[in-house]
């Protein structure tokens, strides 16, 4: 069954033709709402909202990108998770290693072909990235989270965003210059493969 | 370095490395490509980002978001955009207040602010004062016009009594019942509206 039909499915009240766009679509989902929010547990909540808000809304749906339109229901999930912790901060239970405490176990990223070496620089790269994104303002790290992390293109992006594609490029082009000077900082942290060459450019 | 470059040039650059310009705006790019190595510079720094970004490392799913059933019935919408029972007793309780406010200029007529009221309250007390003065000068002097005015708001006053009395044995007047009870009413749904809207906030506050 392609994807037009499983939504013709879940828009007649389907539930399982809706689940088998929720097993293509949760992962994309669930790292979205990773990178805007950082915190794990925070994203598995909101993808999990943004599923249930989106099966009782899809008969709204007219047609279009549904990835688009799934991916906008994450978005402002994350937007409202954002604004809810700005209203009460809260304490991370997680360690943060910028106060000097130990990572967790980075069980997520484990992948059975590579050595505990690749596996550590893996995980201080996606971290030295997390930390980087958590310092743009959240209209700034929803772009760069779609299109350079996500792979989005600019015209997606923009439906995922409600804006304009001219938006979405500057905000995009100050994103990553920001990015840039951010990662410069943890460049000695990185391992040598992925630290910037930038040197090598001056 | 990119920082010495202008905010459309760095937007420029941006565009130009996932390819959304026009064929003659790429031409021209890559000409100032080779006449600006500041630009060349910063235009491999943004691809070197782009490219670290884009080899950040994706997280497994921990568990399945598939719905069940229950998810989707057990969760009731809330009606009106999220607004709680507390959003509606507010309003409902400030459009009756309106609703008797209106009825109370409707039965009693537009407060005066201590003009007319007190007017009418004097009124006797005026008249009784007036009453010796009337015997003494008998026939001689006609009352004063205030007096006069005062006599009739009271005739008006007993005869909405009379009237009222003759009602409150017959049968409900609305009139009367807002003349006498709706400022209690309009403070006790004043109470409930103001109440009711501090509990809706202070719930919006805690979710």
């Amino acid at each position: 069954m392609d994807e037009e039909q499983l939504i013709l499915g879940a828009q007649q009240g389907d539930l399982d033709a809706f689940n088998r766009l929720v097993t293509s679509y949760q992962g994309l989902a669930f790292n979205l709402a990773c990178r805007l929010l950082g915190d794990a547990a925070a994203a598995e909540d909101v993808t999990q909202e943004a599923f249930i808000s989106a099966y009782r809304s899809i008969r709204s749906f007219r047609g279009g990108s549904f990835k688009a339109w799934l991916l906008r229901i994450v978005t402002n999930g994350s937007y409202d998770e954002l604004r809810r912790r700005q209203r009460r901060p809260q304490t991370p239970l997680e360690p943060d290693p910028r106060n000097g405490e130990d990572a967790p176990e980075p069980a997520w990223l484990a992948d059975p072909g590579e050595s505990p070496q690749e596996l550590a620089e893996r995980v201080e790269l996606s971290m030295a990235i997390q930390r980087c994104l958590d310092m743009l303002e959240t209209e700034f790290r929803a772009a760069v989270v779609l299109v350079d992390v996500q792979g989005m293109d600019y015209a997606e992006a923009a439906q995922v965003l409600s804006r304009p594609v001219g938006t979405v490029k500057s905000r995009l082009a100050r994103a990553r210059a920001r990015l840039q000077l951010c990662l410069q900082g943890f460049v000695e942290l990185l391992p040598d493969r992925f630290r910037l060459n930038i040197e090598g450019t001056r | 370095m990119s920082r010495e470059l202008s905010a459309r040039d760095m937007e420029r650059a941006s565009a130009y490395l996932d390819d959304p310009l026009t064929s003659r705006a790429r031409a021209a790019f890559e000409l100032r490509l080779i006449s600006e190595p500041s630009l060349a510079r910063a235009l491999a720094e943004l691809r070197e980002t782009r490219a670290l970004l884009r080899r950040a490392p994706q997280r497994r799913v921990p568990r399945s978001f598939a719905l069940k059933a229950e998810m989707v019935s057990s969760v009731q919408k809330p009606l009106f955009g999220g607004w709680s029972s507390m959003n509606f007793v507010s309003a409902a309780a400030t459009l009756v207040l309106m609703l008797v406010f209106a009825g109370d200029i409707w039965a009693t007529g537009l407060p005066s602010f201590g003009a007319a009221a007190p007017a009418a309250e004097e009124a006797p007390q005026a008249l009784m004062a007036q009453e010796p003065a009337a015997e003494d000068s008998a026939l001689t002097s006609t009352p004063p016009a205030e007096a006069l005015e005062g006599a009739g708001e009271i005739e008006l006053y007993a005869e909405l009594e009379a009237d009222r009395m003759f009602k409150d044995e017959t049968q409900f007047d609305l009139r009367l019942f807002l003349a006498d009870y709706a400022n209690s009413i309009e403070f006790g749904l004043a109470v409930i509206a103001i109440g009711a809207g501090a509990v809706a906030l202070w719930q919006r506050r805690k979710a």
